[in-house]
């Protein structure tokens, strides 16, 4: 009973043997070995290595506030201005007493990647927009699996009557399209905030994560360890949580992973849209802002777009490097 | 925008007498009556002092866009006139967004209307000629070949003085048939007043008192007639847009008219101004207003034939890369900016609310949403010059003074006296049709007001006119709220000013209590002396001034740049010449879009695209 209840086939679905202590440097040379198999998944493994250590010491890199404006003193000002002359001297802004440096080029002077239309760094903005990227894709992320993963092991283990509700619950979540369901439940709430975007996304997440797991899950059951396991008379929960769970968690991680940058993607679209977090920086906004005047300044559009895009690939790239790793079959494709 | 040099003499030097004033809209009729009243346009002086134009360009006073013999009748306009896209409202009496009011300048009439909205000059529209034999007696004649819009309701009968009696006696009473009470917004205009119709086409209208303003009044914006047997008809379901509910009399019918997409009004045959409009029709894509790279890509392909940027230096870069087929104009924004704080909540202590009046930063707001295009305004804005603070007295006021860290400093202290740090969270709302074009501004407010304060308490959400703000208005439940609020309606503001701060006023939502100014505003109404007008106005001012504007905050008034394509001949004061900018109207004039607006087909940028739309 005893090895019966040890967490079966790890040792086949992870190349690393964890009961083996490793040192740093075996890691290390483990990973040197994995980049040269899989370059591409290396790429994308240091990318999102990169963009974490951005995300996470954000304060120190961003050089500036993102909400911090830049402005000059205006020598013209006039507080007692006519608004007359204000209109036939437009580019004096004689009302104002400082004039903010508006759409400044990017590679030069104080501003790395230029300002935006409020005289704000575009560079911190990017910078301050990727801790909130990460938090709201692994966020998402966490709750779509962990949500997911009960869910799709409780479906898939009892089977009958409470899998076939569960399973049309999840159909009918995914019969919307995602992007739809999304807006709706953002804009049926109060006010967009960081907490309901991550919990909207975790919830659209939640469907297809209860479909793959139970999937596992469905031919996970049938192994004989479980067979031997009920037949000793454990209880369910045991068996799903000491066979169950360990054998599908290869699939589980790769869903996490790979999702990360779905739901990255998912925000930006929802920021774009107005129905983002509307008190914070986010890269979507910052697209959404620029393209006002894009053809003219297309800066704020082009680096956050390219934040986006890079921060997707990067997830989904380390995604698809570490399912190929934990998938004997895929393993040195 | 004009600053007419005009006024301040006017105010300053001439004195009009009430027997003047009696007199001379007796005798003159059309125009002599907003002359008296406001002491400004063409007047009987003989003046002809030139005015300068935001452009530039020295014009004559009141000059009107291209002469009426120049005008191409045909074709369609395609433009984004009607702001945003949130109608509350089919009844002209009960709307509290502006959309209706404009949409319905189009379609209906009023008694009379601004022949020059920017001086206050008035002139006939559904009332032929008036008389005011005195002060507080008004009798109207009202046209014989007013009809209204043939539908099943009306069946194309005349408008007549009962009309008027309906339309007015409806307002003073705020009630519906059924006797429910409901606000109406510019109900305090018409308290006491008692109207007479001897016949068909006769009104009488008896005043309580002398008003000095009531003819400015009648000839704005949000004075529009509506048919009674429609309004009637409609009134448990005013809120849904349907065609039917806007019969017309005027220059267009509605064909079409749909929720956050667009209004389709096509040419009246009936309109008794016979030439006018110079369209077939106008389609009016409301909701591009909350996309501006929608309507500036609109633009461009001629798919709507004007078009501002909420970013002006954008609106340039346009212009700048089609010199030879667009010009400019620039037109004082009459819809005022505010910062709404609820004096019925949150913001009980007047402190707080003075405290955020020095907070809020106008200039860095005009900087930074209009590139600094635009001018602070007290509690009567620029536009109206005659009545406003002076720009020189305006700085010495707190809120308006140069010195920043002076207004911060106080600003802490009051807010810390008057207990703000114990408020917890304040959510300054953004409506969301700001949003559309300044999607930021949420940032920025937590911004200012945290740093400005020394706290962390601000926060900032976005809220909807028609869901949070005006069904909260009458109970005091509304929420503190930044943008547009207030249009300009005359270059009088002493009605406005009773309105929203007598303690009697159906616009004064924050409950202002105070007997000086009640009395003011009062006083203010009573007079034709202009003079004694302005100085009542002035003191009344300071009063709002010294108590942070009682919560309804006014920041400032800014000026739009807009592309029009040549091909489009604009509603303006003045046209645009050798390069120089067209100045438009700062206050609505859309009532006079059909006689001065027209496409020319002749012109070179016109093409395929503007000929060959339809309704």
């Amino acid at each position: 009973m005893a090895n019966l209840e040890q967490p079966a086939v790890l040792s086949s679905a992870f190349p690393i043997d964890y009961r083996k202590k490793r040192t740093v440097g075996s890691v290390l040379r483990t990973m040197a070995r994995l980049g040269r198999r899989n370059k591409l998944g290396a790429f994308g493994v240091v990318l999102v290595v990169v963009i974490l250590g951005v995300a996470i010491f954000s304060p120190i890199v961003q050089r500036y506030g993102d909400t911090q404006r830049f402005e000059t003193a205006n020598p013209d000002f006039n507080p007692t201005a006519n608004p007359l002359d204000i209109a036939a001297n437009p580019e004096k802004q004689l009302g104002s007493p400082t004039i903010l440096t508006r759409y400044a080029d990017p590679f030069t002077g104080d501003h790395w990647l230029g300002t935006d239309q409020f005289g704000r760094d575009i560079y911190a903005r990017i910078v301050v927009g990727a801790r909130l990227a990460v938090i709201i894709g692994i966020g998402a992320s966490l709750i779509a699996v962990v949500a997911g993963t009960v869910v799709g092991i409780i479906s898939g283990y009892f089977g009958g009557k409470l899998d076939l509700m569960l399973q049309r619950f999840v159909d009918s979540i995914q019969a919307f399209p995602g992007l739809v369901l999304l807006m709706l439940i953002v804009s049926i709430m109060d006010e967009p905030n960081l907490a309901l975007t991550v919990a909207a996304l975790g919830f659209l997440g939640f469907a297809s994560s209860v479909r793959i797991v139970r999937s596992a899950v469905l031919s996970v059951s049938q192994m004989s360890y479980v067979e031997a396991a009920r037949s000793y008379g454990a209880r369910d929960v045991r068996i799903m949580a000491r066979h169950v769970l360990p054998n599908i968690v290869a699939p589980v991680l790769v869903i996490f992973s790979i999702s990360i940058g779905l739901y990255i993607l998912a925000e930006a679209s929802l920021s774009f849209l107005g129905l983002g977090p509307q008190d914070k920086t986010t890269w979507g906004k910052m697209v959404n802002a620029g393209r006002q005047a894009v053809d003219v300044h297309p800066w704020e559009s082009v680096f956050s777009g390219a934040a986006i895009t890079l921060t997707v690939l990067a997830f989904n790239l380390a995604g698809d490097a570490l399912r190929d790793e934990l998938d004997p079959r895929l393993r040195g494709r | 925008m004009t600053r007419s040099n005009y006024w301040t003499r006017r105010l300053t030097s001439a004195q009009l007498s009430r027997r003047r004033f009696v007199g001379g809209a007796a005798v003159t009729g059309v125009g002599a009556a907003a002359l008296g009243l406001v002491g400004c346009g063409d007047d009987d002086d003989g003046e002809a002092t030139a005015t300068t134009a935001p452009g530039g360009s020295p014009t004559a006073p009141g000059a009107t866009a291209t002469p009426a013999q120049q005008a191409v009748d045909g074709g369609i306009l395609r433009s984004i006139w009607l702001g945003g896209s949130q109608f509350d409202s089919t009844d002209t009496h009960r709307g509290f967004r502006d959309e209706t009011y404009w949409l319905s300048n189009y379609v209906l009439n009023k008694i009379i209307r601004y022949s020059n909205p920017d001086t206050g000059d008035v002139e006939a529209d559904l009332a032929e000629k008036w008389e005011t034999p005195d002060s507080q007696t008004y009798t109207f004649t009202i046209r014989k070949d007013v009809k209204w819009q043939n539908t099943s309701l009306t069946n194309g009968r005349a408008l007549t003085s009962k009309d008027i009696k309906w339309h007015i006696e409806r307002q003073r009473d705020a009630k519906l048939v059924d006797g429910t009470a409901v606000p109406f917004r510019f109900q305090s205009d018409y308290t006491g007043v008692t109207v007479e119709t001897p016949d068909d086409y006769t009104v009488k209208l008896k005043l309580p008192a002398p008003n000095g303003a009531f003819l400015t009044r009648m000839a704005a914006y949000f004075a529009t007639v509506p048919n009674r047997e429609t309004v009637e008809k409609y009134e448990k379901t005013y809120n849904t847009l349907t065609e039917e509910a806007m019969p017309a009399t005027g220059a267009f019918t509605i064909k079409k008219w749909r929720a956050n997409e667009d209004v389709y009004v096509q040419k009246n045959p009936q309109n008794f101004r016979k030439g006018e409009p110079h369209f077939d029709g106008m389609i009016l894509p409301v909701g591009l207003f909350a996309d501006p790279t929608a309507a500036r890509l609109a633009f461009e392909q001629k798919q709507i034939d004007a078009w501002a940027s909420p970013d002006a230096s954008v609106t340039k870069s346009i212009l700048d890369a089609h010199k030879d087929s667009m010009y400019e104009v620039l037109t004082g924004v009459a819809n005022t900016v505010f910062l709404h704080l609820n004096m019925n909540n949150q913001f009980k202590d007047v402190r707080l609310v003075r405290a955020m009046n020095m907070a809020v930063d106008r200039r860095l707001m005009i900087s930074t949403f209009h590139q600094g295009l635009g001018a602070v305004s007290g509690p009567v804005t620029w536009l109206q010059e005659g009545f406003a603070v002076k720009p020189e007295d305006l700085i010495k006021y707190p809120g308006y003074r140069t010195d920043r860290q002076l207004e911060i400093k106080e600003a802490r202290e009051l807010w810390t006296a008057g207990g703000g740090p114990a408020l917890g969270d304040v959510d300054i709302r953004v409506t969301d049709t700001w949003l559309g074009p300044y999607p930021d501004t949420n940032q920025i407010m937590i911004k200012m007001f945290n740093e400005a304060l020394g706290v962390t308490q601000f926060k900032s959400t976005k809220c909807t006119y028609n869901d949070d703000i005006i069904p909260n208005l009458a109970n005091g439940k509304f929420p503190n709220w930044m943008s547009w609020t207030s249009q300009v309606n005359s270059p009088d503001p002493r009605n406005d000013l009773l309105n929203t701060f007598n303690s009697k006023g159906s616009g004064n939502f924050q409950k202002v209590n105070n007997a000086d100014l009640d009395k003011l505003t009062n006083d203010a109404i009573l007079t034709s002396d202009l003079t004694k007008a302005r100085d009542l106005t002035q003191q009344a001012q300071k009063i709002i001034l010294d108590n942070g504007h009682f919560g309804n905050v006014v920041l400032y008034n800014y000026i739009s740049r807009a592309a029009y394509w040549n091909y489009l001949h604009g509603n303006f004061k003045t046209n645009p010449s050798a390069g120089k900018a067209a100045a438009g109207y700062n206050i609505f004039s859309g009532h006079l879009v059909a006689k001065n607006s027209y496409l020319d087909p002749k012109d070179p940028s016109y093409g395929d695209t503007v000929k060959n739309r339809s309704l």
